[in-house]
């Protein structure tokens, strides 16, 4: 957990020394007001400031950190998991539409997760697919993206 | 005020708005039910489904969900020593005990009790209060709403979470975050890349959901091991003579100890029920036994809780500075309908208040009906296999966020923040500043730049106005009182 706490302050450090850079770019005096870089230059400013201090207060030990690993054994395969499966579906629902898409994605996951029979599992999909498609497009009416197949 | 109240009670019992009530305490109970999706998770997931409705039956289901997951979370607590969400730790402590003592249904029937007449109290006390405050705060010009907002931050910042230094990094990423944009002022583009979905900054729905729902479930995905349900049949849900004896007091004061420390913006439902809590121990005559299930340690943080979502509406509809997470999430929700809350509400639409405030009344007697004879089918509910939940919610959340604008770029963005909350969560940082400073950015910023056009660029102008003056005064308090207590506490040791 410590050296993770300690990449993250490296993190923001850096995404302080971005939005400075980025927002010492933009105009800061206008004829009206405070310019438009005020807010995103202070606040970089700020991060910065902060994640040093949170930095040194881990470094020198005056920040209590547990020592633990940041997630539990195996846990992380699985988020890794799960995030690369809703990327998927995010990349295939504009290509071939919300139906094959939806129904992709639940069928990985839940196999993924459960590990159960395949057609139990294809079922509980279908299902669920067809649940979001009743709420958002029949009663919501929201339109859903088709993709080359139309569905 | 009674004919506005009929007024409201009228728009309600319209057959649309009676269903979304329903609906809204309904997903509010199974949210709060559910261990790992929190009010806030829920309520940023089911912003997308307002979007056809009018904003009375918007804001009616979203903050049915709201109160309604503080009744739900109880039921956990109670149950299996787990809290649906995080207002519901301290019923964990007495809760799980009388559970384990076979008064599992006396517990559960008086926080359902409790939370019913806290929560019809804090609608009482909304009423009585909103009114006023909103006459009061009708004088209120720019540099007044600058430090209203200034002070609705560094609260909320001083107040969530356990790092003071976190708090603020969260609150500066946000404000960073909330110009994201064209600058409401001048039209100049910052940090949009000419990504046309930037142009109009980044929602608060693709960041809310990401930052609160996709974390939630990744963190779910995460355990391999999912809470025990809960098997024993629940009996006796009707507190006897001596329970009630023993609770009405700590329900009297826990609902006045919820709706005042929520009336500020800052201290949640969370801290109102700790609150309560260390109240009644303090009161009792046998502080020892808290903590090995009295019914007094479940009926006080339970009718906190509750008074707390009638006290956060005021910070919220009356002053625009929405004073937690879900209030930031529901303060989006409305200005996405278009409608800006503060003090100008009330004038302009004052249909809208009553009737969200008769909704209330309304949805804690469906509240109360739900949660009594139901608690069975909610206790059941734990039985929902992770395996299912996960991949529903991500699905949900990801056709919701798409069907704002259909705009599969905001569903990117949902991802990404969803990471950037996974994390936040491991390294405790709290992600409500994050959402509450991306919302309120553009509103300060617009007001900064008001005062400054008042004054002749002169920042005076925040010093010499009274009532901006003291509400600055207050923020750099609820700043500076951690450094204070810190070096108080290092001069005391030397």
């Amino acid at each position: 957990m410590r050296k993770g706490l300690i990449t993250a302050c490296v993190v923001l450090i850096g995404l302080s020394l971005y939005g400075i850079i980025e927002s010492s770019r933009l105009e800061r005096t206008m004829q009206m007001g405070v310019g438009i870089a005020f807010f995103p230059l202070s606040m970089s400013l700020a991060i910065g400031v902060l994640s040093v201090i949170l930095l040194l207060g881990v470094l020198k030990g005056k920040i209590k950190v547990k020592d633990e690993p940041i997630c539990e054994k195996g846990g992380a395969l699985r988020v890794v998991t799960v995030v690369a499966i809703l990327l998927g579906y995010i990349i295939l629902i504009e290509g071939i539409g919300y139906v094959p898409s939806t129904l992709l994605f639940f069928f990985a996951t839940i196999f993924f997760l459960g590990k159960g029979r395949i057609a139990k599992t294809l079922l509980t999909s279908g299902a669920f697919t067809f649940f979001l498609y009743t709420i958002f497009r029949l009663w919501l009416k929201s339109p859903l993206p088709t993709g080359f197949l139309g569905i | 005020m009674l004919e506005h109240l009929i007024a409201g009670f009228v728009t309600v019992i319209s057959p649309t708005n009676l269903l979304f009530c329903f609906f809204g305490v309904t997903m509010g109970t199974i949210i709060g039910v559910l261990p790992g999706v929190g009010p806030v998770a829920g309520t940023a997931m089911l912003v997308p489904f307002t979007f056809g409705m009018n904003p009375t039956t918007a804001i009616i289901m979203l903050a049915g969900i709201y109160y309604g997951s503080m009744y739900g979370g109880s039921t956990t607590s109670i149950l299996v020593n787990l809290p649906g969400e995080s207002a519901s730790v301290m019923t964990c402590l007495d809760g799980y005990q009388m559970g384990q003592k076979g008064r599992a249904g006396a517990a559960l029937g008086i926080s359902a009790i409790g939370s019913f007449i806290a929560g019809t109290l804090s609608v009482i006390g909304l009423m009585l209060l909103a009114p006023p405050l909103a006459d009061f705060a009708i004088r209120f010009g720019p540099p007044e709403y600058f430090a209203l907002m200034t002070l609705g931050m560094t609260l909320v910042i001083s107040l969530v979470g356990e790092s003071m230094v976190k708090g603020l990094i969260a609150g500066a990423f946000g404000i960073f975050l909330g110009t994201i944009g064209m600058d409401p002022t001048t039209g100049i583009e910052r940090f949009s890349y000419g990504i046309p979905t930037l142009l109009d900054g980044l929602s608060f729905v693709s960041v809310s959901v990401g930052l609160f729902a996709i974390s939630e479930v990744l963190e779910m995905a995460e355990r391999s091991s999912q809470p025990p349900a809960y098997i024993d049949k629940i009996s006796n849900l009707l507190p006897n003579w001596e329970d009630w004896k023993r609770s009405i007091f700590p329900i009297l004061r826990g609902s006045a100890i919820g709706f005042f420390a929520c009336a500020m913006p800052g201290a949640g439902a969370t801290v109102a029920s700790m609150l309560a809590y260390a109240t009644e121990k303090k009161l009792s005559k046998h502080p020892e036994k808290f903590g090995t299930g009295i019914i007094e340690g479940v009926a006080a943080p339970e009718s906190a809780n509750n008074a707390a979502t009638g006290g956060a509406m005021i910070p919220l509809l009356v002053l625009g500075v929405p004073g937690s997470g879900t209030a930031a999430v529901m303060m989006g929700a409305l200005l996405i309908h278009g409608m800006r809350p503060g003090p100008l509400l009330f004038e302009k639409h004052p249909d809208f208040f009553w009737a969200v405030t008769a909704s209330m009344y309304i949805g804690n007697v469906m509240l109360l009906i739900l949660n009594l004879p139901l608690v069975g089918i909610w206790a059941r509910m734990l039985k929902i296999p992770h395996t299912l939940l996960i991949p529903l919610i991500l699905a949900i959340s990801s056709v919701g966020v798409f069907t704002v604008n259909n705009n599969l770029v905001e569903v990117w963005i949902m991802l990404f923040f969803g990471i950037v909350g996974y994390f936040m969560k491991k390294f405790r940082f709290p992600a409500a500043p994050v959402v509450l400073a991306l919302i309120l950015t553009p509103l300060m910023e617009n007001a900064l730049q008001q005062s400054l056009q008042m004054s002749h660029q002169s920042i005076s102008i925040f010093f010499t106005r009274p009532i901006s003056l003291a509400l600055l005064i207050v923020a750099m308090v609820s700043l500076l009182s951690p450094f204070a207590r810190f070096l108080w506490a290092k001069a005391k040791s030397f």
